[in-house]
């Protein structure tokens, strides 16, 4: 019973921190977008927190590049378990059209697990309420807490 | 509030704004008046006019600081930016001056051999011109006389140092 | 002179990075900064060098993601490059078309930076209210082009979609609605004592040391320097409206302030003159047909709400480009904190950096450290001693 309400505790109010790996800032202003009074999430419990060891998903923006990735590594190993990754925007998906670059360091999953796939360039602010509840039902179904 | 905007104010010959564009700006003579300062203060050089607004000057590349001063001081351009290349003659650098007043763009080239290329560094003149000779510096391998801080600007701390993405020989 | 060291345990939580280089690194003696230095690198992707491996078609789709904020300038600047270089003049309907998008996307890039500056000084209301009126323009740009953002509009010799007759009218009557909330929100911003305590003399940039660094865009016009490419190099719709370019002399933080709240005016008024001039131009022709690959240099220039966005390209007459360059506007302007930034109050750090306008991302980077090199603020810690001297000096909501 404890762990239905740790989960439903966890699915009405999600923490997430934002990692800005090298992203072209599209994706940053549109996540930013989501807590004005259009789009207003915090009314769904969503909460930009200032640190990742408060985080329960990691919203990743930006193409992973050479000098970037050691900090994105640092921050999901800061980041208590269980959390979600979500790869915000094809930058951080694939790569986009910087896959040929040389500094290019591969895309997201090549280096930690990804949970939630949010596509677009950039994702529309309706697309990441998408993906909220996509993360939603993915931590309904965890069988362990 | 809103009241105090310029109107098209001429202080002492100097355009500060407003209605209305600087009033030089379309006037042919002060475009030849710009052009024969340039021959008369460097007439080795190759000034091409190629269209109204970008003339392309062809320099040695000893007299860097010569010239980039005179642009950047005698005429008073603004630098916008400078362009490295790796050519089949050498390294080519082209520095884009801007004369705001006319909408003028000088770009001044010097080619420098590929085996040794070194240039005076222009960051006597301001400290606008530091970033771009440090990102040249590290993308090309170009050595310049006087830069100070030749720490990497944009690639990895952690690079090797023959590691120069825009060389043609690389990858 | 004896050294004052700072030896408080940092305000808010302890950074969990600390360790890792910062991009800003304010150097702090007792109240006052005494040093910046800034590190970049963590945003390079290799867009030059990508741009020599694309057709000239496909470059203005790679240079639209160098930023998202100002993501019309440089395909703006691109397609007058190459056609600089291969010479082809542009319809006039096409030239209204691209000053319009370019004019909208102005907008909304000034009143993100006005909701930015409202957070940073602790008027969440301007904020939140700022980045509401945003969302108007980013309708009107949605009915233009298809896309809120990354408008992939421009192509080489024109555009890529029209803007047909039945869709001006509702853009005009959002476009007064929009001037009447821009209004309010200046009157608020502008009349407001606090803030005029709080940001004159903040951060000044003298004009000759804007003159030395090269400076562009309101950092300029705010210190003087009467420099803006719509004006000054002939291209699109600028010489065919009627409009005014903002230069004021103070170059502190509120003048850059002044300078963008300004240029929103100016921008609609131009938006207008276009729209009204669409009318009589016939429906369609927005492309001149590029019939072969420019062979020489080309450079185009545009005035992206930071500054001047300068794009040279080199081609050889093949399909690719042989040289690509880029340079944005905060390349020259991020540099100028260097001066601008000395000596001002540890408090009044945050809204300097900001004045000029850098990505959004590259304000998550600044952190202030003692003369010994130990983390005193982080960014967290630089926003709120920013906001609480706000409420000390009565204002803030």
């Amino acid at each position: 019973m404890l762990k239905g309400l740790k989960k439903g505790a966890l699915a009405r109010s999600l923490w997430v921190y934002h990692v800005s790996a090298s992203p072209c800032n599209n994706c940053d202003i549109e996540i930013l977008d989501l807590l004005t009074p259009r789009f207003d999430v915090e009314r769904f419990g969503l909460l930009l927190v200032g640190s990742p060891r408060h985080a329960d998903v990691l919203l990743v923006t930006g193409v992973v590049n050479k000098k970037v990735l050691d900090r994105v590594l640092r921050v999901y190993a800061q980041t208590p378990k269980p959390c979600l990754v979500a790869a915000f925007g094809s930058c951080a998906i694939s790569g986009d059209l910087f896959v040929d670059s040389y500094n290019f360091a591969g895309p997201l999953d090549k280096h930690i697990p990804v949970d939630v796939y949010i596509g677009g360039c950039p994702p529309k602010p309706e697309a990441m309420i998408l993906g909220v509840v996509r993360a939603i039902e993915k931590i309904n179904k965890l069988k362990d807490l | 509030m809103m009241a105090d905007i310029p109107q098209n104010l001429e202080k002492d010959g100097a355009y500060i704004g407003g209605k209305g564009f600087s009033p030089q700006r379309d006037s042919e003579a002060e475009f030849k008046r710009v052009e024969g300062q340039c021959r008369e203060f460097y007439p080795e050089g190759e000034l091409n006019l190629v269209r109204k607004r970008r003339w392309y000057w062809e320099i040695e590349a000893d007299d860097v600081i010569k010239v980039a001063d005179f642009c950047f001081n005698k005429l008073g351009c603004r630098f916008s930016i400078a362009a490295g290349e790796d050519t089949p003659r050498g390294f080519t650098i082209l520095y884009h001056f801007s004369l705001d007043r006319l909408g003028l763009v000088i770009n001044v080239r010097v080619t420098l051999p590929h085996d040794d290329p070194q240039v005076d560094s222009l960051t006597v003149l301001g400290r606008g011109f530091e970033w771009i000779e440090r990102e040249m510096h590290e993308i090309l391998g170009i050595e310049f006389r006087g830069l100070g801080d030749t720490r990497h600007l944009l690639l990895p701390d952690d690079s090797p140092d023959d590691y120069h993405p825009y060389r043609r020989s690389f990858g | 002179m004896a050294e004052l060291e700072r030896k408080i345990i940092p305000i808010g939580p302890f950074h969990p990075l600390q360790e890792e280089a910062e991009y800003f690194k304010l150097t702090v003696e007792g109240e006052k900064v005494v040093g910046l230095d800034i590190q970049l690198g963590y945003m390079h992707r290799g867009h030059e060098k990508i741009c020599e491996g694309k057709t000239y078609d496909q470059i203005p789709f790679v240079v639209e993601r160098i930023c998202g904020i100002c993501s019309t300038s440089h395909p703006f600047a691109c397609v007058q490059a190459i056609e600089d270089a291969a010479g082809i003049e542009i319809p006039p309907r096409v030239a209204y078309i691209r000053t319009i998008v370019g004019e909208l996307e102005r907008l909304h890039s000034h009143l993100l930076w006005v909701g930015l500056a409202g957070h940073f000084l602790g008027y969440n209301t301007v904020w939140m209210w700022a980045w509401k009126y945003r969302e108007p323009v980013l309708e009107m740009l949605e009915l233009i082009t298809g896309n809120r953002n990354h408008y992939a509009m421009f192509k080489p010799g024109g555009v890529r979609r029209d803007i047909e007759g039945g869709m001006i009218p509702p853009l005009l009557a959002t476009l007064d609605d929009a001037d009447k909330k821009i209004l309010m929100l200046t009157k608020a911003i502008l009349d407001d004592p606090v803030l005029h305590k709080r940001l004159e003399g903040v951060g000044v940039l003298t004009k000759e040391k804007a003159v030395e660094y090269s400076v562009v865009g309101p950092t300029a016009r705010a210190s003087g320097l009467a420099t803006d490419v719509r004006k000054d190099d002939p291209h699109a719709a600028y010489d065919w409206v009627e409009w005014e370019e903002i230069v004021l002399h103070e170059g502190d933080v509120f003048a850059k302030a002044k300078v963008r709240l300004l240029e929103c005016f100016e921008s609609t008024k131009i938006i207008r003159q276009c729209l009204g001039k669409l009318k009589d131009l016939p429906e369609g022709e927005i492309d001149a047909r590029m019939e072969y690959p420019p062979d020489g240099e080309g450079i185009g220039r545009y005035e992206a709400p930071r500054g001047e966005v300068f794009h040279y390209v080199k081609g050889d007459g093949s399909l690719y480009p042989r040289r690509y360059k880029i340079r944005a506007p905060s390349f020259m302007n991020i540099k100028s904190n260097e001066v601008a930034v000395l000596g001002a109050s540890v408090a009044d750090a945050a809204i300097t950096l900001a004045a000029v306008d850098p990505c959004y991302c590259c304000t998550e980077r600044i952190a202030a450290f003692n003369t010994k090199g130990k983390l005193l603020y982080t960014w967290d810690d630089l926003l709120k001693l920013s906001q609480e001297k706000t409420a000390r000096m009565g204002g803030g909501s």
